[in-house]
């Protein structure tokens, strides 16, 4: 063979390996060793006490069921439906229950959906017992001067609402919130405001007692009253503090507002003379009525509801009261 | 007259052929060589894993504790610091890398750095560290649980075979679960980081969120620096001087998760498809806040 032949073959076979040596280290195709390929080391016992030793929460104990302790029968109970309330039937189910069981009238106020716009005064022309539950839609002063004289005239009426921002609406009869003095005059509506009672903007919380969430707050009740009675402690669920008239119910020293962050002892139900004021409309939702005492509670405002002394109302001459509410500007 | 043997082997030992294939050999022996010798490679080195899914996951989390899982095995590497920009996401998966970093933790030293947010299961993920540095404007903190809590009567009845197959059950059902995760969550922040914390187990469960300098005040994290402190430090405590410094990213930035294709599959008209959607209910160790703006589709706790 001619040097020539023989060192074209060694140059062949140096270049043959030093490609094939560098294809076989780029491509990783052996393993280093055993740790990496993930398959050869022990695993050791991993104990977590926060991961194994925690207290499981369990649900509330649901029993009971709402019950009227009058004996009256026959009584109207108008439910507004007509400012956007923050509801649906399902969820006022217990209230239309109990007191349809009782014997009891449930009228729903509903002039849009009515046959003529039924005003608020002409439907509660014939009722004992008005109850607005988290309306998203100011209250005309028409509207008010209806509320005003149907208490006047004896009418029972409740009011329930949420916080601002909340699932369930904004406000209790219409009213913008006001919190710690942050809100106006002008936002208050003028059927509460000449009882005096107010409501906050913001909800209530409780970071050390509460049930499951910081947001369902109990309360007990800070002075005996027929509305009261029979109640040891109910749960709230994003209540909103009311302020003014009697307090009847309050929330523990550890509950903060989350508007302000103030701790403090908050009220979440009052009431002047017939008109009562709930800072939580959802204790009345199949949710949360028979969470801890709510049951009670609700039968005791079902009670007062139904328990009036009613006087034929006069007519009134507002005439922004037979156009049923203007929206929310 | 010349012997055949000897004249077939003259032709062989000439051929193309043959000198092709024995250079072959001799290549991929030489290369496998070479190959077993760079991965013995440097015997001191530190490993920065980078943590910065958007949406921690199930199926990041697995990625996450695999990577892990490689490094605890691997002798060469001597330290490993968790380069951490997460805002959570799921509570099992954070749960999950949680535990990983903390087997890790236990064989070897875990340092962390905070770079944009170490949040709720992001800041979970990196308990186990022994010292978490934060740069003075990240976020760190948000110790708590999100969760939903929908409608009990989402699944169809006609095909459910109980009341509460495919659903999240009874709302206050709901919340007892959230309860429990995010008791956990805390008891486990406590437990590692409570000599550290100037606060109390009541204020770490307001779930609020801190910039990194106050953080470090109030003990959620021991010092303001970099990733160099951080790798320094994580060098310092493996007791080398020399290094080389490795970096590993499992969850490649969580880009996957923002499509939506990590931990659940997208059925042919795109909508995601799997337990998820129909359970109705999701448990989040996750800070909206720092976090994308993106619908989180995770693990189901029904």
């Amino acid at each position: 063979m001619r040097p020539a032949d023989v060192a074209s073959r060694v140059g062949a076979f140096v270049l043959v390996a030093v490609v094939v040596a560098a294809a076989v280290v780029g491509s990783g195709m052996v393993a280093s060793d055993g740790a990496t390929a993930g398959e050869s080391f022990s695993v050791e016992e991993l104990t977590v006490d926060g991961h194994s030793n925690v207290d499981a929460a369990s649900q509330p104990a649901e029993d009971g069921e709402v019950e009227l302790s009058s004996s009256t029968s026959g009584k109207v109970v108008v439910v507004d439906e007509a400012h956007g309330n923050g509801f649906d039937e399902v969820q006022v189910r217990p209230l239309v229950n109990a007191l349809t069981e009782n014997g009891h009238e449930v009228q729903f106020y509903q002039p849009d959906r009515g046959p003529s716009g039924e005003a608020l005064n002409a439907s509660l022309r014939d009722a004992d017992a008005f109850v607005s539950l988290a309306p998203d839609s100011r209250y005309t002063p028409g509207e008010a001067e209806s509320v005003e004289a149907f208490l006047d005239a004896g009418g029972r009426v409740l009011a329930a609402g949420e916080p601002e921002g909340s699932g369930l609406g904004v406000s209790i009869l219409g009213l913008a919130m006001a919190s710690g003095g942050s809100g106006t005059t002008a936002e208050f509506s003028p059927a509460l405001s000449p009882h005096g009672l107010t409501v906050g903007s913001g909800y209530l919380y409780d970071m050390t007692e509460n049930l499951n969430n910081h947001a369902n707050v109990y309360a007990s009740p800070s002075a005996d009253s027929d509305l009261t009675a029979g109640v040891g402690e109910v749960v709230v669920h994003e209540a909103t503090p009311v302020t003014g008239g009697d307090v009847l119910l309050r929330t523990a020293a550890s509950s903060e507002l989350s508007t302000s962050r103030d701790a403090g002892e908050y009220g979440v139900l009052t009431r002047s003379g017939n008109l009562a004021v709930l800072g939580d409309a959802s204790i009345l939702d199949p949710d949360w009525v028979t969470v801890a005492d709510n049951e009670a509670l609700v039968g005791n405002l079902l009670d007062y509801l139904v328990t009036g002394d009613r006087e034929p109302m006069l007519e009134t001459s507002g005439s922004q009261s037979g156009t049923g509410p203007a929206p929310r500007p | 007259m010349t012997n055949p043997i000897d004249e077939h082997a003259k032709t062989l030992a000439t051929s193309w052929t043959v000198v092709v294939v024995l250079a072959a050999v001799v290549g991929g022996v030489g290369g496998m060589a070479l190959q077993s010798s760079s991965d013995a490679g440097p015997d001191n080195t530190v490993a920065v894993v980078t943590l910065d899914s958007t949406t921690i996951t199930g199926s990041t989390a697995d990625t996450t504790a695999k990577e892990l899982r490689e490094l605890r095995g691997n002798d060469s590497v001597e330290a490993v610091v968790l380069r951490v920009a997460s805002p959570g996401g799921s509570v099992s998966g954070s749960e999950a890398q949680y535990r990983a970093v903390k087997r890790l933790a236990n064989e070897k030293p875990v340092v962390a750095s905070v770079r944009d947010y170490a949040a709720s299961g992001g800041y979970y993920s990196v308990l186990p560290a022994e010292k978490i540095y934060a740069s003075p404007s990240s976020l760190v903190g948000s110790v708590g649980v999100l969760s939903t809590v929908t409608e009990n009567e989402r699944a169809p009845s006609q095909w459910k075979s109980a009341p509460d197959k495919g659903t999240a059950g009874p709302a206050d059902a709901s919340r007892a679960r959230a309860a429990t995760l995010r008791e956990s969550f805390l008891s486990v922040v406590m437990d590692e980081r409570g000599d550290a914390l100037e606060v109390d187990r009541e204020t770490v469960g307001k779930a609020k969120i801190y910039a990194g300098y106050r953080a470090v005040e109030l003990g959620f994290a021991d010092e303001v620096g970099d990733l160099d402190a951080a790798i320094g430090d994580a060098a310092d405590r493996a007791d080398v001087q020399n290094y080389d410094v490795a970096y590993r990213n499992p969850g490649g930035g969580g880009l996957l998760s923002l499509l939506g294709v990590s931990g659940h599959e997208a059925g042919e008209d795109g909508e995601t498809v799997g337990a998820p959607g129909l359970c109705g209910q999701e448990y989040l160790a996750y800070a909206p806040q720092v976090g994308p703006d993106v619908e989180v589709i995770l693990n189901a706790s029904c």
